[in-house]
């Protein structure tokens, strides 16, 4: 299940108000895989031994079988903190990984802070995308490869991000109009660290505190219990799946998908992805296996959906997630979705 | 030494030839993308079918890419 971050989707463009949506997917596919935007609530989470917790950059390399994933019964998630956080916001992430130790059970250790500010900029794209970079990319690898070092096996990094996000994009998303400005970046951050270390990574952003909003939209709300956006992550890191780069020749690779040691992606039975949102790798990806895609209504700053790729006839259209999970237990029950709908049309004869 | 990779934002307006399928569009957008440096995160943000004289899907895309050097510490 994918629901791309910074584009503002109805469902799952907040904080976490997609996990309704995973939960019900999750129950009738029996496995999920989903990623992060779909999981963060920040202070509100959902762990759920079906849902396998892959990050984007990951989450595209598996789809394009380029990586397979190895179900954990935990990880050891090192903290990675931005040295650009003040003293006092980065004790109060610190507290999270020791309430998550000590209230949870996990295995969290060590903390790492980088050796330079990673200075995160945020950006809005031609399509009103929320994108961004980091100044000091190069702080944030090297701070990974000594989490890494250290026997973290999972790493949640917290970067600061800036205070001045303009009023009117934080107003609008706060109301449940506008895109989520800091998405873009966040994304960025994870997928580098992906990139380079091959391990289950994660954001949370690093933010000074907001005045009260009366007039907060729900799907936002769970952004503003805490002091920190931090315990979703560790959740969802804790029992993510290990990445495993498999080589151009994976016949072994394939042998062990089958025994149900890894999760290839030859055993993805469907994606599920907002309607306007096909033009993403890990869809494009599945397009080329030939994997089905059920395109949900779920609306966003995007258009690119079946009508303008030229897709009509390959797509599921679903109208909400609840439709979509009826096509999922038919797809998992091998009852051919056409058979369920009206009109139904004959069957098609070659000549 | 440590890799030292710096990142930017581009934005792309690619002509996909009509007669290529859907399943071919990935990895004709990687080897587009690749020119420009490796590609981070990607992804086709609208679609535009031109009017005349050509089937083909004007796509564009914003990426983020990267550019990757070496960082070599010399000693002292």
């Amino acid at each position: 299940m994918i629901v791309p971050t910074g584009i503002a989707c109805s469902i799952g463009g907040f904080a976490g108000d997609a996990i309704p949506s995973a939960r019900l997917i999750a129950a009738a596919c029996g496995t999920l895989i989903t990623h992060p935007n779909v999981m963060n609530g920040a202070s509100m989470y959902w762990s759920d031994p079906r849902i396998h917790y892959v990050e984007g950059y990951a989450l595209d390399r598996f789809a394009a079988g380029d990586w397979a994933l190895m179900p954990r019964r935990s990880q050891r998630i090192g903290l990675l903190l931005d040295s650009g956080i003040e003293p006092e916001l980065a004790e109060r992430q610190i507290q999270v990984a020791e309430a998550c130790r000590a209230t949870l059970g996990f295995d969290l250790g060590p903390v790492v802070t980088t050796d330079e500010p990673l200075m995160v900029s945020l950006e809005q794209g031609p399509s009103g995308a929320s994108w961004g970079c980091l100044g000091h990319p190069g702080a944030l690898l090297r701070a990974g490869e000594r989490l890494h070092e250290a026997g973290a096996t999972a790493i949640a990094v917290v970067a600061r991000f800036p205070d001045d996000v303009e009023a009117k994009t934080l107003n609008a998303y706060r109301h449940g109009l506008g895109v989520d400005a800091l998405g873009g970046a966040e994304a960025v951050i994870s997928h580098l660290l992906v990139r380079h270390l091959k391990i289950p990574c994660a954001h949370a952003p690093a933010l000074g505190s907001l005045s009260l909003e009366p007039q907060l939209d729900p799907r936002a709300a769970a952004e503003e219990l805490g002091f920190t956006f931090l315990a979703c992550v560790l959740v969802g890191l804790h029992r993510a799946p290990d990445l495993i780069q498999l080589p151009e020749q994976s016949g072994d690779f394939a042998k062990a998908t089958i025994d149900g040691a890894l999760i290839g992606a030859d055993q993805l039975g469907a994606v599920v992805v907002p309607d306007g949102a096909l033009g993403g790798e890990a869809v494009l990806a599945c397009l080329e296996r030939k994997v089905p895609v059920i395109a949900v209504h779920n609306p966003s700053l995007l258009n690119v959906n079946s009508t303008a790729l030229g897709l009509k006839d390959c797509l599921l259209h679903a109208s909400s997630y609840a439709e979509a999970a009826g096509f999922l237990l038919a797809l998992r029950e091998g009852i051919h979705p056409d058979s369920l709908m009206r009109p139904f049309p004959s069957i098609h004869k070659l000549y | 030494m440590t890799v030292a990779p710096s990142l930017n934002i581009i934005k792309l307006q690619l002509n996909y030839p009509a007669e290529l399928p859907i399943e071919k569009m990935r990895s004709w957008l990687l080897s587009q993308l690749r020119l420009h440096g490796e590609p981070l995160r990607w992804a086709i943000t609208s679609v535009e079918h031109p009017e005349v004289g050509t089937s083909d899907l004007e796509l564009h895309l914003e990426a983020v890419m990267i550019e990757e050097a070496l960082e070599i510490q010399l000693d002292k």
